[in-house]
């Protein structure tokens, strides 16, 4: 069975079901569609977001951040994050066209926009302790086969298996909550199998139409022992963007 | 002139509390430099003003001020450099993005020594330890967007603008190097006297560039002059002091076609690949009967950079004709840079090196940076050359020495 990208791109932007928990047993298609069906329904997203590193002796560094979004026609996904503060890394902006197709880095000291490689998409972003993989999200736009692993009183075990032989991940562990029907917990598993990254869903809000949207979120780095927790400030919905917004000329203006 | 009228209106501008909407940002960078060679202790203090004000959502003036003190100048100590003050607009008129004023306009995609990048003059001299810091000119520059993938730029400078160097190391180079000729044939040199002609005349380029799905290219062409100055008249000058040498110097035009590149390429897999190969056909240039610069030649910058699984960054780069080197000079490099992100520290060690293919000189340049916080930081580094006296690296073992550079931005 394959997880469509979609899908699979709501699971990790905490999408979820505001119908009351279903004890009757469902199946892992059925637990998608839920989850998808609780996903914000919006083309165009801001958001401003303040991004807390936190190293293994549990120093913090804080860091502002402003992103745009939009799904494009072909269900992929076009981003763009500027830093705001602190000073010394103000200005540098990742630019992701398509989930991740292309990936390009400004840096204002350069003065030119730097793409990043496909193949080293993997390293870490400015001291994030996130990739410009995980930044783009580039691991939903693959193909999967999925299976429900165990369920609980209060969770869905979910076990995701990429196809492609080009992502990072041998294995994605997802606990969705059985009551609200997002991905609370999102474990992922490197090539030799070893768990390297988790994210967890710390705080959400739902509307009024049961649409739920992430509000604190962490990312785990365990190979470099570094947390990495995103709280989002503010967000907007559908805005309107230039048609020509998620381009190379964007990177270079200078405010957004 | 124009520059230091602009800048006054730009400094009253600044400080003027009419201002609204005004961002400022800047920093106050201390460079040290203790020279080995000369046993001698230099100290520059640089304050770097970075100022943007948006009169619409798609007119802005941008601005960088520098204010540089420096204890190796007798004349100069203290200099007001308005690095960039330009109006910038984007999409005012459909599809186009320009900027008009005093610009620094960056061309080329490889990381280090671009020969492409050759409208704006840099300091004279290198730095291994810092980011080139280049000087700003007067220009315009539009790029007409075609579609999201595609586009193409122009760059006017109505006046060309060379490289500038200390007057009193420029006298000492080319008495070093002419003084022994007439020496030879018994006249004694006792000064130098040496006339600049600056061409008056534009410089300009074009480029177009489009993004494919693996790697961005560009083609371009640049029409201008060399920024670092050539002799075109040697003669001794015989006067009531002696014998003086007059030297008149000049800067050759030239035309640059250029390819720049960067992105995924086949068999170099987990690495990202980013070149500049530019043809560069000179104006002949002779001095004494002898051609300085003559036939078209290549110049060539590539580099690949990786980082390994330890957070060990690698930029590895082939260069053909280093910064100084023109015509029948130019010869082969590697350079290695290496940058160890060390897991919960604030110290990055790292090493940039080079070796010249030709003669096999190197150069290494060992550092330490220290991030005391997010908006400070340290770098201590020790540069050495390995080679004879007048080989490729040998020639600047001038530059030997320890240098620290401590930045606080703000």
């Amino acid at each position: 069975m394959k997880l469509t990208k979609k899908m699979f791109i709501f699971s990790i932007l905490v999408i979820f079901f505001s119908l009351p928990t279903l004890s009757l047993a469902m199946t892992i298609d059925e637990i998608i569609d839920k989850m998808e069906e609780n996903s914000p329904d919006f083309t165009t997203q801001k958001t401003t977001s303040e991004m807390i590193v936190i190293d293994e002796k549990g120093k913090e560094e804080v860091r502002e951040a402003i992103m745009f979004s939009q799904k494009e026609d072909d269900d992929t996904t076009s981003s763009l994050i500027r830093f705001l503060s602190p000073k010394s890394v103000k200005g540098v902006t990742l630019l992701n066209i398509k989930n991740g197709e292309k990936i390009y880095l400004y840096l204002p000291a350069y003065d030119k926009p730097r793409r990043i490689a496909g193949a080293s998409k993997q390293e870490e972003f400015m001291g994030t302790g996130l990739s410009y993989e995980d930044m783009s999200m580039d691991y939903q736009d693959k193909e999967y086969t999925k299976s429900l692993l165990e369920e609980t009183e209060e969770e869905y075990k979910i076990e995701v298996i990429p196809l492609a032989e080009d992502t990072s991940y041998k294995k994605i562990i997802l606990w969705v909550d059985k009551d609200k029907f997002y991905a609370k917990k999102v474990e992922f598993y490197n090539k030799t199998e070893s768990l390297t990254k988790i994210m967890e869903i710390h705080k959400i809000e739902t509307d009024k139409k049961g649409k739920i949207t992430p509000l604190e979120i962490e990312f785990s780095d365990l190979e470099n022992k570094k947390k990495t927790r995103i709280i989002i400030k503010e967000m907007e919905y559908d805005i309107e963007l230039p048609a020509d917004f998620f381009s190379l000329r964007t990177l270079t203006k200078p405010t957004l | 002139m124009k520059k230091n009228v602009l800048l006054l209106i730009a400094l009253v501008y600044f400080l003027s509390p009419s201002v609204y909407a005004l961002d400022l940002s800047g920093s106050l960078t201390y460079s040290g430099n203790y020279n080995l060679f000369f046993n001698d202790l230099s100290n520059n203090l640089r304050l770097e003003l970075n100022c943007l004000h948006n009169f619409t959502d798609k007119v802005f003036l941008e601005a960088d001020l520098v204010l540089r003190y420096t204890d190796q100048s007798s004349s100069h100590s203290f200099i007001l450099i308005p690095k960039e003050i330009y109006i910038s607009t984007y999409d005012l008129i459909p599809q186009i993005d320009a900027k008009a004023g005093i610009l620094i306009e960056s061309w080329g995609s490889s990381d280090m020594f671009s020969p492409l990048d050759n409208f704006n003059p840099a300091p004279f001299g290198l730095s291994f330890t810092e980011m080139p810091s280049k000087l700003g000119v007067w220009a315009i520059s539009a790029t007409y967007y075609i579609n999201d993938t595609t586009y193409f730029q122009s760059v006017y400078l109505p006046n060309f603008v060379p490289t500038l160097i200390g007057e009193e190391y420029e006298e000492q180079l080319y008495l070093g190097i002419f003084a022994p000729q007439f020496q030879e044939q018994g006249i004694e040199i006792n000064s130098i006297d040496l006339i600049h002609y600056v061409p008056e005349k534009p410089a300009w380029g074009v480029k177009i560039g489009k993004s494919f799905s693996f790697f961005d290219a560009a083609l371009s062409y640049y029409r201008g002059y060399y920024l670092n100055s050539y002799p075109q008249l040697v003669e001794p000058v015989i006067d009531s002091s002696g014998t003086s040498l007059k030297v008149e110097l000049g800067h050759p035009e030239r035309d640059i076609l250029g390819l720049e590149f960067q992105g995924d390429f086949p068999g170099i897999e987990g690495a990202t690949l980013r070149g500049d190969i530019a043809y560069i056909i000179p104006q002949p240039w002779s001095l004494q009967n002898e051609y300085l610069l003559k036939d078209p030649y290549f110049k060539i910058a590539i580099g690949a950079d990786y980082t390994t699984s330890s957070n060990l960054y690698l930029n590895i780069g082939y260069i053909y004709g280093f910064t100084y080197e023109e015509g029948a000079d130019c010869s082969s490099y590697l350079f290695l840079n290496a940058k160890q992100e060390l897991r919960n520290s604030k110290f990055t060690p790292h090493y940039i090196g080079g070796v010249s293919l030709q003669d096999g000189s190197m150069l290494h340049s060992l550092g330490l940076d220290y991030n005391l916080t997010d908006n400070f930081s340290l770098s201590l580094s020790y540069l050495f050359i390995i080679g004879e006296e007048g080989s490729k690296f040998g020639q600047i073992k001038n530059n030997e020495g320890l240098f620290i550079v401590g930045e606080w931005s703000f």
